[in-house]
């Protein structure tokens, strides 16, 4: 099993160069034109901003992708599991590990970028690799979940998209959380995503590890998400094929 | 290993669909109406099957269209989980269900035998001793590296094929596969299929060609409507599907 896993990730790596470019380009060049526009809304330094976003968005992107994609997983593969036996859950770990790595890779090349507008180098940053294991678990249980419900509604192929969108505007990645009135305030503290981009945004924004209590909380999330989303898989993976 | 399979009290249900593709809308109207969330009806494929087949076995299926023939490969092979009973198969399966399954289409045709290999249980290690054998086996020197959605329909077959058949397998399934191709091509894939049968501990096939199957199998089964109405030596058993049903 983990010699498909491998299989499937080395095979994502021989595109073209500019196939791996572009990964990168397209996230920064999103970033710089958010940047432009919100800094003066927000009343921001462009530089500081800059990096402000580029630590929010990072998460994000892994987060948005593996529910897409690795959600998707299992109806994008149907056509192979109808025909083979394979364990079902190496689509949906092996995508998301793709997406770990791109989100890796983007982050190594966004940072140097952020280093030129002036991101502090600190021993906080030797913290993001677990700040990345943690959302990785925690995605990684929701996209479980979802390559299920998937198989079972179609349409959430379509709804997942308008879902992460409004997700997007209630987690604090393009403004503070400071910013926001302390009504809204009250309620954005319940989205779990807040605590995930804590872990990057201290390491690259502030220069400082996470607190305690914003690395249990997301821990702790990411636990409770990766066992149900397993328990759930398990119950129905056998029943899957009869609906593909 | 001995190689076995054992097939035990084997049920196995489809759920029909009214609405083939459920979606969430009709889901919410119909839970608001209080109906019960997804119309359908029940359809057993396989009605208590029980089997066993043990090395040197070369069994032929036979059955009119619908009968379960390929549910139940698709049931020994685990695609199908079968809501009762048990399938317990001791050896390596080679299943031969469709030629091709398992390529990416956007990779060449050398990618693809580690992607599709991978994806039928070939380790890295053998698929490297094996690269040459497949290659030289397809004839397919020149296109080995163009990615496989330029190849013509025969060149495809041809690559599904030897990647398939690369290895001996102790338990061989197979769904209608005869190679198409160029003459010499399904000449020599038909030399291999024998030569592949012959070496395998068991082989369970399913074909609508009674001379073939006549000629590869010693035992043979009968299915109808999912039960199993006979099991016996080929001969009898054709006969008898011969007279019943024409």
């Amino acid at each position: 099993m983990s010699q498909l896993v491998m299989q499937q990730l080395l095979t994502r790596y021989r595109r073209t160069i500019f196939g791996y470019v572009w990964t990168v380009l397209n996230p920064l060049l999103m970033m710089a034109i958010t940047a432009i526009v919100f800094s003066h809304i927000f009343r921001f330094g462009l530089r500081e901003y800059a990096i402000f976003l580029l630590s929010g968005t990072v998460p994000w992107t892994l987060f948005s992708n593996c529910l897409t994609q690795a959600g998707g997983a299992i109806v994008a593969n149907e056509g192979l599991l109808k025909k083979v036996y394979i364990p079902k859950i190496i689509f949906p770990v092996s995508t998301a590990t793709g997406n770990l790595l791109d989100s890796l890779f983007s982050l190594v090349a966004l940072f140097v970028i952020a280093f030129f507008l002036g991101a502090k180098l600190s021993v906080a940053l030797a913290f993001l690799p677990v700040a990345f294991l943690i959302l990785y678990v925690f995605a990684l249980g929701l996209a479980l979940i979802l390559s299920v419900v998937m198989v079972y509604f179609r349409d959430m192929q379509h709804l997942i998209g308008v879902m992460l969108q409004a997700w997007f505007f209630v987690t604090p990645i393009m403004y503070q959380l400071d910013a926001v009135s302390p009504i809204l305030r009250q309620i954005i503290v319940f989205n779990p995503m807040v605590y995930f981009i804590d872990l990057f945004r201290f390491p690259i924004y502030s220069a400082t590890f996470p607190t305690m209590q914003t690395i249990g909380v997301a821990a702790g999330l990411a636990a409770v998400s990766f066992l149900v989303g397993l328990k759930i898989f398990r119950l129905y993976e056998n029943k899957l094929i009869f609906r593909l | 290993m001995i190689s076995r399979i054992q097939v035990s009290d084997v049920s196995l249900r489809f759920r029909l669909y009214h609405d083939k593709s459920p979606n969430l809308k009709d889901y919410i109207t119909n839970f608001l109406r209080g109906k019960s969330h997804a119309s359908h009806t029940d359809f057993w494929a396989l009605k208590n099957i029980n089997l066993t087949f043990n090395r040197g076995d070369r069994v032929g299926i036979i059955g009119r269209n619908g009968a379960g023939k390929s549910t139940l490969l698709k049931t020994i092979c685990r695609i199908y989980t079968p809501q009762r009973g048990l399938v317990c198969v001791t050896g390596r399966v080679a299943p031969l269900l469709e030629i091709g399954a398992g390529f990416n289409l956007e990779f060449s045709g050398r990618e693809n035998i580690y992607f599709s290999g991978g994806i039928l249980g070939y380790s890295k290690k053998q698929l490297q001793a094996l690269e040459e054998d497949i290659i030289a086996f397809t004839g397919l020197q020149e296109f080995i590296d163009t990615p496989v959605k330029y190849y013509s329909t025969g060149m495809y077959m041809k690559l599904g094929f030897a990647i398939a058949t690369a290895v001996h397998p102790e338990i061989l399934i197979l769904d209608e596969v005869f190679a198409g191709g160029d003459a010499s091509f399904v000449q020599r894939a038909q030399q291999r299929m024998i030569g592949f049968i012959d070496r395998s501990n068991i082989m369970v096939c399913v074909s609508h060609d009674l001379g073939l199957l006549r000629s590869i199998c010693n035992r043979m089964i009968l299915l109808d409507h999912g039960t199993l109405v006979s099991d016996g030596p080929p001969d009898e058993i054709i006969d008898m599907y011969m007279n019943e049903y024409n």
